[in-house]
């Protein structure tokens, strides 16, 4: 991890979000205090993501937030009980981040497969480009005690809307716990390279990660030839949800023209169906 | 551990009586600390739950661990083994079945474990998580391990078509599944899963003939 604190963005609302930069000048500023709070807020947040990539989130103490972030010891407990409360709100946050990028990636297809395809794309690129706040997501959160791991069961529950309208598409019955399993296995691969400091190689998984999100719903077939064509294509050097994963990432710029896109509600119901069957 | 000494009583298997003995107090061991932590958790534990959910002394306890984690960890391996032993056995014997009946009759001997003894599913699936590093560690040689069983079939039914990787994801579903019912008592419901776990990736996978 090259950057250091002072030049580096917050890790948690990126350059989007972030109504400002660096620390408010001590005393009167004229600023409102919902604004200052914010502010100090999204300091000790992106101290704990600095803090726990460092040292994990058992060795990390509050002493260690308040040095970092550099608000006072009362400003904290006034911001969050405690560490872990931070710790959850650091999450919170992350999983926000991702989803939001996730979501929007996934309805700017139509289609299920192109859908997936471009979802995971957005997700890979978004864990590639946020080491930090991954391997907090995916590694520490299991040191946090059981509130973290009920927000992670609950993050991953999430992802199961995005397989579960492949459905549709299935050519057979499909057993309610298929989502789980493509989730549980999805986790697992991304889990060990994360812990075996791989992060930024994740996105090239994709043409794999498609497969496996495929095969149980639409068979080998079909998900076998996704991953060639995905496998050609990053052969070629192309990626191909460009716009989606840039977007994901919080890098505006690479969408030319393109406005700000807010993180549209997530549906409730079932994706509707283009046409009667993608397979 | 003491040399073996030979002696006329010794095991038609090798196993001397001193060692058989040592073996079945560290078994007694190995079910108390199962017991003990899927009951109040691994992290609340200490060893003198284990020896109290064992009825065995401090000073046995310590003749054959260093401590709480080496008592679990010793623990996971054994069970481990005899997974890893049952699972395979399964495998081997039923050479002459399809593929896929196989591998469903080896993912039912592991559900059927898994409801047996809902309290050794509970070490090696969920406590095991929470037992520190190296159990972690012996936790994902395990999974990469059962990968790597996969890779058989895999390889019979694909060839180069299913990438390797898939094994390694199939693994992980199925633990994700195993814990969230472990986790929550409802170990015993698990073999009833045994149809909808084989078609949730792993039976489209090592079924070439069966795709419509």
């Amino acid at each position: 991890m090259g950057g250091r604190d002072d030049e580096r963005e917050s890790l948690l609302t990126g350059p989007w979000m972030r109504p400002h930069s660096g620390q408010l000048p001590a005393g009167r500023h004229g600023l409102s205090r919902d604004f200052v709070a914010e502010s100090q807020r999204t300091r000790v947040l992106d101290a704990l993501v600095a803090c726990v990539a460092e040292q994990g989130y058992p060795e990390t103490r509050v002493t260690d937030l308040i040095a970092r972030s550099g608000v006072s010891r009362k400003t904290f407990y006034e911001l969050f009980a405690d560490k872990e409360e931070c710790f959850l709100a650091a999450y919170d946050a992350a999983v926000t981040l991702l989803m939001g990028g996730v979501t929007t990636a996934y309805e700017s297809e139509d289609e299920w497969i192109p859908a997936i395809r471009a979802a995971l794309a957005a997700f890979l690129d978004f864990l590639a480009q946020h080491p930090e706040l991954t391997r907090l997501c995916i590694v520490d959160v299991h040191a946090a005690g059981a509130r973290a791991l009920a927000r992670r069961d609950a993050a991953v529950r999430g992802f199961y809307y995005f397989l579960d309208a492949g459905r549709g598409d299935a050519p057979r019955a499909l057993p309610g716990l298929t989502a789980e399993a493509v989730t549980g296995g999805m986790y697992e691969v991304i889990y060990g390279r994360v812990l075996r400091g791989s992060t930024a190689d994740l996105p090239r998984l994709l043409p794999e990660l498609v497969y496996w999100a495929l095969m149980p719903f639409l068979g080998h077939d079909t998900a076998a030839t996704e991953m060639e064509r995905l496998r050609e294509q990053q052969a070629n050097g192309r990626s191909p949800p460009v716009a989606a994963a840039a977007r994901a990432a919080g890098l505006q710029e690479a969408v030319d023209g393109e406005q700000l896109v807010t993180v549209p509600p997530r549906r409730s119901g079932r994706r509707p169906k283009p046409g009667d069957s993608g397979a | 551990m003491p040399i073996a000494h030979v002696n006329e009583n010794a095991d038609a298997r090798g196993i001397s009586d001193d060692d058989l003995a040592l073996w079945r107090k560290k078994e007694r061991f190995f079910r108390a600390i199962a017991a003990a932590s899927s009951e109040i958790g691994y992290a609340n534990l200490a060893v003198a739950d284990v020896l109290r959910y064992a009825g065995m002394s401090r000073r046995t306890f310590y003749e054959l661990f260093e401590d709480k984690e080496d008592c679990f960890l010793q623990a996971y391996d054994a069970a481990l083994l005899r997974i890893r032993m049952l699972v395979g056995s399964t495998y081997h014997r039923a050479e002459q079945l399809p593929l896929r009946r196989r591998i469903e009759l080896c993912l039912g001997e592991l559900l059927a474990i898994c409801a047996a003894e809902p309290e050794l599913a509970h070490l090696c699936v969920v406590d095991v998580l929470a037992a520190g590093p190296v159990a972690r560690e012996r936790r994902d040689e395990a999974l990469a391990e059962f990968a790597a069983f996969i890779e058989h079939p895999r390889s019979e039914a694909r060839g180069t078509t299913a990438p390797r990787l898939v094994c390694e994801a199939i693994v992980g579903g199925l633990y994700a599944i195993l814990y969230r019912r472990v986790a929550r008592g409802q170990a015993a419901q698990l073999p009833s899963l045994l149809g909808e776990m084989m078609d949730a990736g792993l039976g489209q996978l090592v079924d070439a003939d069966g795709e419509v």
